[in-house]
């Protein structure tokens, strides 16, 4: 993890939530990410992935510090953000944004494109003119394929696909090292969202930007990212190269998921589906056993009794007993 | 689908318009379709394509500020022009609808039961209460809900969203419809969640041999579970047939540009993912002034000026009963792959 090149190096994360507690009630504890590691390169793209629950947003929501963090620490170039103030936090906020889900709420109705997009600037870079700030969006805007008379408009006159461009785009001005996006396509139509995710790979490679790319959609994944981390009610169940995951999922909790996505295959060897029951159990249980038991077709008595540790299996990291 | 068969559904020149302060929205425009006993079919579509609306008006569940013309026949009954009284024992029971969120189409007032039962009596006047609460428990055994008996005194809320999808599911179905309009139904839903439904859908389908009228955006679920597809683009049909053959051999530019457009997760297929998707360029267009020729010829990579002045019609494939496609441009899928490529 001394790369010279990691930017973000995430370790033993956990983040807990308090659920209710008042006179007459206990709280109890949601445990929403748990012992969390990972780490990402330059110019690297990492997806998290899991159903709904799972702990994906908060993760996100964690490394950025817009959560607080319960345990462990989040490092990004050098420094352990877990350990800052929120007004230290505040100015690495320079080095590390964010794209939102739904484009056309995330951006303020009252505001032109102009003044959304500079508004980063405003709070990192206040000593540039006005002059200065006006030409840095509209290098910006130039950069993501925004015309400049869209500069005066509000977003209520775009479309999602144009709104979601404003997004990245006031994302970009500050020049981060590190983009989270947040479901940053599911809103989107198949034809519009082509455009953002060609976009998206684009400012990548042109800036060798660091993607943390969350969601939930296991096609587009696959398209956007290098390497991949499965999460499962706040736990990694299994982390590595994309492309080998897809190829070739160890965990059963990987292979359930890769298997029900939806395909446009119309072979005979079309592989087949692992089926899984039931639901998500609630994550304000703490876990003995692997966190997956409950719905895992494998599941063997020691499943229920140990927590399985990541191991390195075929050239990626599995948290299982039986994995394969 | 055989095309000797005599539909149970039809459509005929059906065109729907809403009324706003800023102009009319001619949100569909002209649309033939046929729906046959038993089978699948998929309308895809991006958003404001005319997918939902098309069906809604169907049961007349449009908003109050459409006007439609056309006819959609159903057991030699306009459906458009018949008043609520006569649409009311069709509608929830000859023909029934799953909405795509399961949270606002359920009464977050009433428990399930309360649903459930009000559902069967109101086509069945005669059923007594215990019979009916016997038929909803088997109903919702019927889509995998565990513990049936306990989920029936429930309210929406206390369910999560895949069990809201089954008791909407189970309400549909709880009259034995011959035609079921699923709009979007999996959605909302996480993919383990979505294949579990999809399967429960198609067992049922089977089991009953009713038509399902599947829509929604994903092509993924239309290869997997339909035998149809109709692709549709501003209130119009682009192409329509077997599914396979549509998806493997794409007629229409729509339809290729938007398999293209979608990033496939194929575990079988070497992985495409270093290609760049193909972005349509543009974006669709304002249904309040669409264009006079065909829809997408601002978009379509293979167009001309003919394109631009004229409507294409949705005719058959030559030398083919199962497939049709509404554009001037002939040749194989293959031509107008290269079209697209070569303006990328």
């Amino acid at each position: 993890m001394s790369d010279r090149d990691t930017i973000l190096s995430v370790e033993n994360l956990s983040v807990h939530f308090r659920l209710g507690g008042g006179v007459f009630s206990r709280a109890s504890i949601v445990r929403a990410v748990e012992n969390v590691s990972f780490a990402l390169q330059r110019g690297e793209t990492l997806s998290i992935v899991g159903e709904s629950g799972s702990g994906k947003s908060t993760l996100a929501r964690a490394v950025l510090r817009l959560v607080a963090i319960t345990k462990g620490s989040v490092i990004l170039n050098g420094e352990n953000l877990a350990q800052l103030s929120n007004n230290e936090v505040r100015k690495r906020r320079q080095n590390m944004q964010m794209v939102f889900q739904d484009p056309i709420a995330s951006l303020s109705p009252r505001r032109t494109v102009e003044q959304i997009i500079a508004e980063p600037l405003m709070v990192h870079q206040p000593e540039l003119s006005g002059e200065e700030r006006s030409a840095k969006v509209r290098d910006t805007m130039d950069a993501i394929g925004l015309l400049p008379d869209m500069r005066n408009r509000y977003p209520h006159e775009f479309s999602g696909g144009q709104a979601q461009r404003i997004g990245i785009a006031r994302a970009l001005i500050v020049e981060p090292t590190l983009l989270v996006a947040d479901e940053p396509v599911s809103a989107l139509d198949v034809s519009i969202q082509a455009q953002v995710l060609n976009l998206l790979s684009d400012i990548k490679r042109q800036r060798s930007l660091s993607l943390l790319f969350i969601s939930h959609d296991l096609s587009v994944v696959q398209h956007v990212s290098d390497r991949l981390l499965v999460l499962y009610l706040g736990h990694v169940m299994e982390v590595g190269a994309a492309k080998d995951i897809y190829a070739n999922p160890q965990h059963p909790y990987t292979k359930a998921l890769l298997s029900a996505v939806p395909t446009i295959d119309f072979s005979a060897n079309k592989p087949k589906r692992t089926r899984l029951t039931g639901e998500l159990p609630s994550p304000t249980v703490e876990h003995v056993g692997c966190p997956f038991a409950s719905r895992c077709p494998m599941a063997q008595a020691i499943c229920n009794e140990q927590k399985p540790q990541l191991n390195t299996v075929e050239g990626r990291d599995v948290a299982c007993h039986f994995p394969g | 689908m055989s095309t000797s068969q005599t539909p149970i559904l039809s459509i005929k020149d059906l065109f729907i318009e809403f009324e706003t302060p800023d102009g009319a929205v001619k949100a569909v425009n002209g649309i033939n379709l046929d729906l046959f006993k038993g089978e699948v079919l998929g309308i895809v579509g991006e958003s404001g394509s005319g997918k939902s609306q098309s069906w809604m008006a169907t049961l007349g569940l449009l908003a109050e500020n459409a006007t439609t013309s056309g006819e959609v026949t159903f057991d030699g009954e306009n459906l458009l022009t018949l008043p609520p009284k006569a649409l009311n024992p069709i509608r929830g029971n000859r023909i029934a609808m799953v909405f795509q969120d399961p949270m606002t189409s359920l009464n977050p007032y009433l428990t399930i039961e309360t649903q459930m039962v009000e559902a069967l009596r109101i086509h069945n006047k005669r059923m007594s209460k215990p019979d009916a609460r016997k038929r909803c428990v088997e109903m919702l055994d019927r889509v995998a809900i565990p513990a049936a008996d306990k989920r029936l005194k429930q309210f929406p809320h206390e369910l999560s969203g895949g069990m809201r999808q089954r008791v909407m599911i189970a309400l549909a179905l709880l009259n034995d419809p011959e035609v079921l309009i699923a709009d979007e139904p999996t959605t909302a839903l996480d993919v383990t969640i979505q294949a579990e439904i999809l399967d429960i859908l198609l067992d049922l389908q089977r089991e009953r041999g009713m038509a399902v009228v599947f829509i929604t955006h994903d092509l993924g679920v239309v290869a997997e579970i339909c035998s149809r597809v109709c692709v549709m683009y501003a209130g119009r049909l682009a192409e329509i047939g077997p599914v396979q053959d549509v998806f493997t051999d794409a007629r229409h530019p729509y339809t290729l540009s938007l398999l293209k457009a979608t990033p496939r997760a194929a575990q079988s297929q070497a992985a495409q993912s270093d290609d760049a998707l193909y972005a349509i360029p543009g974006a669709p267009p304002n249904m309040r002034m669409p264009p006079p020729g065909c829809p997408f010829e601002p978009r379509c990579a293979c167009a001309d000026a003919h394109c631009r002045e004229q409507v294409p019609a949705l005719e058959p494939l030559q030398g083919s009963e199962t497939r049709l496609k509404a554009c001037f441009r002939e040749g194989s899928s293959a031509a107008l792959l290269e079209a697209l490529v070569h303006e990328r």
